[in-house]
């Protein structure tokens, strides 16, 4: 089973998806319910308990209808865009929250994995299971959102109000 | 307001984020109730098992086993009453049988349920049961002209345990095979299995 540090992790990414404090901790708990009740050996544990978290964090979306579901045309994305190229972005401090707020709950898990996991695209689209293509897509679609809706024109993203 | 690369930010954010301890009390309160009625519950299960497995067993291979004792006593003896081997003996006296047949380890007797039948001894060869030597008897129904085999073995517990014993006032089974019946059955120390018709 999970010790503390297990359980710690495992909730900065339920609230990685959920930018919710009680949220996070209710889908962690309920993720945690379900991984017990299935009642089988897996040989790692977190990261399997992680897919049950997404996929419960995803069924809620659904169910709330707040997930949009968006093309994912790569006709405009530069040969060299990488998601190295989102360290670019320069933010205010407290700005944190609100922009995991904006992002779509697949841009959490990429923001989760590049942030966090400190993960390179390649190790992001094994992880998630997708298409290096896709991923590139999504981390360029949420490149392009963020200086939209945070910055001043520049690179900088700004505290703006929301 | 102090600016920061954006991973750094939202990576100390997130890092800040933790559960409170009585939140990772329950979480671990959850594991452990969980934990606990799952080792309950599978202990309870494996204990169902053993004890299914135990009374199967019993069932299976005691009363299993014994009927199929039965059936391949009874396939044999049929098998043999079909071939109608030569008589190495033919006589209708069953002491005159015994004698002859000096290799047995037991003495040829009358059986006390075909007392009071209408059947005539007409001889007798060596033959075996499930690898026991034993005698093979030919009666003939004097109504019917019906010919039987009346197959004698020494009874041993070991070998045939579960057959039914008439001192016991256990009645004889009878098992079907190769379209004969054949009645089994154990009386004076002594295997009896006779063959008739399957419609008798």
């Amino acid at each position: 089973m999970f010790d503390k540090d297990d359980l710690q992790l495992l909730y900065r990414y339920a609230y990685s998806l959920t930018c919710d404090e009680h949220d996070g901790y209710d889908l962690l708990q309920a993720s945690l319910e379900k991984f017990i009740k299935l009642n089988i050996e897996v040989n790692q544990p977190v990261a399997y308990m992680k897919k049950i978290v997404y996929n419960r964090f995803i069924d809620n979306c659904r169910r709330k209808k707040i997930i949009q579901f968006e093309s994912l045309e790569e006709s405009d994305l530069p040969a060299d865009f990488d998601v190295q190229t989102l360290e670019e972005l320069l933010a205010n401090e407290n700005m944190a929250k609100q922009i995991l707020q904006s992002l779509e709950p697949d841009e959490r898990e990429i923001m989760y994995c590049w942030a966090i996991e400190g993960f390179s695209t390649s190790e992001i689209a094994i992880k998630l299971e997708k298409p290096k293509g896709t991923v590139l897509s999504k981390i360029y679609r949420m490149r392009k959102k963020l200086i939209e809706q945070f910055t001043d024109g520049s690179n900088d993203v700004v505290e703006v109000e929301l | 307001m102090k600016k920061g690369n954006l991973k750094h930010i939202v990576r100390e954010h997130v890092e800040q984020k933790s559960l409170s301890d009585s939140q990772l009390d329950s979480l671990m309160l959850l594991q452990n109730q969980k934990n606990k009625k799952t080792f309950v519950q599978t202990r309870w299960v494996a204990v169902a098992a053993v004890v299914f497995l135990a009374i199967s067993n019993v069932f299976y291979f005691g009363l299993l086993s014994n009927l199929e004792l039965d059936q391949r006593i009874g396939s044999e003896v049929a098998k043999n009453h079909i071939n109608l081997k030569p008589l190495e003996i033919q006589t209708s006296s069953i002491r005159d049988i015994g004698q002859f047949l000096t290799e047995l380890d037991f003495v040829p007797v009358e059986s006390s349920l075909l007392k009071d039948a209408t059947k005539t001894l007409v001889g007798g060869r060596y033959c075996s049961i499930q690898g026991v030597t034993a005698a093979q008897l030919r009666l003939k129904d004097d109504k019917t002209g019906q010919v039987q085999s009346l197959y004698q073995t020494i009874y041993d517990e070991k070998t045939f345990s579960g057959l039914p014993l008439l001192k016991e006032n256990q009645k004889p089974i009878t098992v079907y095979s190769k379209g004969l019946a054949v009645d089994i059955w154990v009386e004076k120390g002594i295997l009896f299995a006779l063959t008739h018709e399957a419609d008798k």
